[in-house]
């Protein structure tokens, strides 16, 4: 009896508090929280006031670029000129114009690539906090092998291409526009062929990266989800046939536990793709804007500028459209499989 | 267009007098060279104004990159003028004259450029200072 009474005095001592685990999506980053919906409660809602805003802000951009175009639309005209022109004169003219059309172009260009950069390590960096989040809720929905196939596959292919795009891609772009101008001011045959190499071999590295990503998605979302809703069923029939009278009710209970889950994760999911496309948006419609001037410079220069001049500007706007591409694949990656963990299970 | 009729009437008008002066009196066709080359070069200026214009009125909208412009038309301009001698020096017989011009204009033009190469190199050695 005696024992008792000091066991029963001691076990309150053994007590220790638990909470459940608060699932929310991280805070957005501070360079996307201006752009930030008020409410996030309706999607398209909360989508399209990101839109407006972004778009509200885009004109001083838009005048950046068209000051840059009229430079460079300036250079090639007066150049134009000299078209008709035989010898060193027209060739020593033409080395000039294109370091000259660089030098215009290569503070702008080096400014976005920097965005570019900054903005994909944002991206990654907020992902690296949204999908622990977003496996633990599908985890506590019943997902545990989806949830984990997920979210080690992205972690893996999120390492590859931040990595790939910090050490190879953005050194590759410059490697691209250096021989891109040499190419223009000496038109040599070799530089066409490296130049192209060079602009193959980045969009091959990207289209590759995200073709296989998209089918480990595709694969491992059918395999794993298949498994886990066999689970899932099987679970819930042990439950209501092994125990009695309220085994039923039990089976339900359940049920409306991993709908409640499953709330818990659309919420947080919702806000995280929002939040990745306030961070994203803004750099990528920034550098749209000058990917769409230079675009535009370029073919309204070939009018009346020399082919390998007007062939520049269409380089920069190539390597302006390879940072466009690398930022969009990251935010592509984080949003894929955010969606794709908020499919559920089964 | 009627500047252009009138401009190119006159070179055929010159080409018919040159040809019917003869080798006897060549340096009278070399002069009349000259003055019609002259006369072209007016025209052209006066056809070039708007275009000058044109692009005076760009590069006040840019307010950045200007001297890359000045450049840029400092060296059109000694292009064209050299290239223009140096085909009237040919045409007198005397093409080295004219190659001369063209090496002088040439070094010129390099260096003019310079400051733009410089521009360049300096912003290569910024971004790869940044990487």
């Amino acid at each position: 009896m005696r024992k008792l009474i000091i066991v029963l005095i001691l076990l309150p001592f053994l007590i220790t508090p638990a909470y459940a685990i608060e699932l929310k999506a991280p805070e957005v980053p501070e360079s996307g929280a201006d752009w930030m919906p008020e409410s996030t409660a309706s999607f398209p809602d909360a989508l399209m006031e990101l839109l407006h805003k972004a778009l509200l802000t885009l004109q001083p951009d838009l005048a950046d670029a068209a000051q840059i175009s009229i430079t460079v639309t300036c250079i090639i005209m007066a150049l134009s000129m000299l078209q008709s022109f035989s010898g060193t004169l027209q060739r020593i003219a033409s080395a000039a114009g294109a370091a000259a059309i660089a030098s215009a172009l290569l503070n702008d260009t080096n400014s976005l690539i920097r965005l570019g950069t900054t903005t994909i390590t944002e991206l990654s960096d907020y992902g690296k906090l949204l999908l622990p989040v977003m496996t633990a809720a599908m985890a506590s929905q019943g997902g545990t092998t989806a949830s984990t196939m997920l979210y080690a596959g992205t972690a893996a292919f999120d390492i590859v291409l931040s990595s790939l795009i910090s050490n190879f891609l953005v050194p590759a772009v410059y490697c691209f526009l250096a021989i891109a101008t040499a190419n223009s001011a000496f038109g040599e045959d070799i530089l066409t062929r490296l130049r192209d190499f060079i602009k193959w071999l980045i969009t091959w590295t990207l289209k590759t990266l995200l073709t296989v990503y998209t089918t480990y998605m595709g694969i491992s979302g059918v395999v794993s989800g298949t498994t886990d809703a066999v689970a899932l069923k099987a679970a819930k029939f042990t439950i209501s046939s092994v125990v009695p009278v309220v085994g039923g009710i039990l089976s339900d209970a359940s049920e409306s536990v991993l709908v409640s889950a499953g709330l818990v994760k659309n919420a947080a999911g919702i806000y995280g793709i929002i939040a990745v496309l306030a961070v994203f948006l803004a750099p990528f419609l920034k550098i749209g804007a000058h990917y769409a001037v230079l675009k535009l410079t370029s073919a309204l220069c070939s009018l009346f500028g020399t082919k390998q001049l007007t062939t520049l500007i269409e380089d920069f706007s190539t390597a302006m459209g390879f940072i466009l591409a690398m930022t969009g694949t990251t935010c592509l990656l984080v949003l894929i499989s955010t969606i794709c963990f908020l499919k559920g299970v089964g | 267009m009627e500047i252009f009729g009138k401009s190119a009437a006159g070179f055929l008008i010159a080409l018919i007098l040159i040809l019917s002066l003869g080798k006897e009196e060549r340096s009278i066709g070399l002069l009349l060279t000259i003055a019609v080359c002259c006369m072209a070069g007016i025209t052209v200026l006066q056809l070039m104004e708007p275009v000058l214009d044109f692009l005076q009125a760009l590069q006040h909208l840019i307010h950045t990159e200007s001297s890359i412009l000045t450049i840029v038309f400092k060296l059109v301009g000694i292009s064209t003028i050299s290239e223009l001698v140096a085909m009237i020096c040919s045409d007198a017989g005397c093409s080295s004259l004219g190659k001369g011009l063209q090496m002088l204009a040439s070094a010129v033009l390099l260096y003019l450029s310079i400051p733009v190469f410089e521009m360049m190199i300096g912003l290569i050695r910024e971004i790869m200072g940044g990487l």
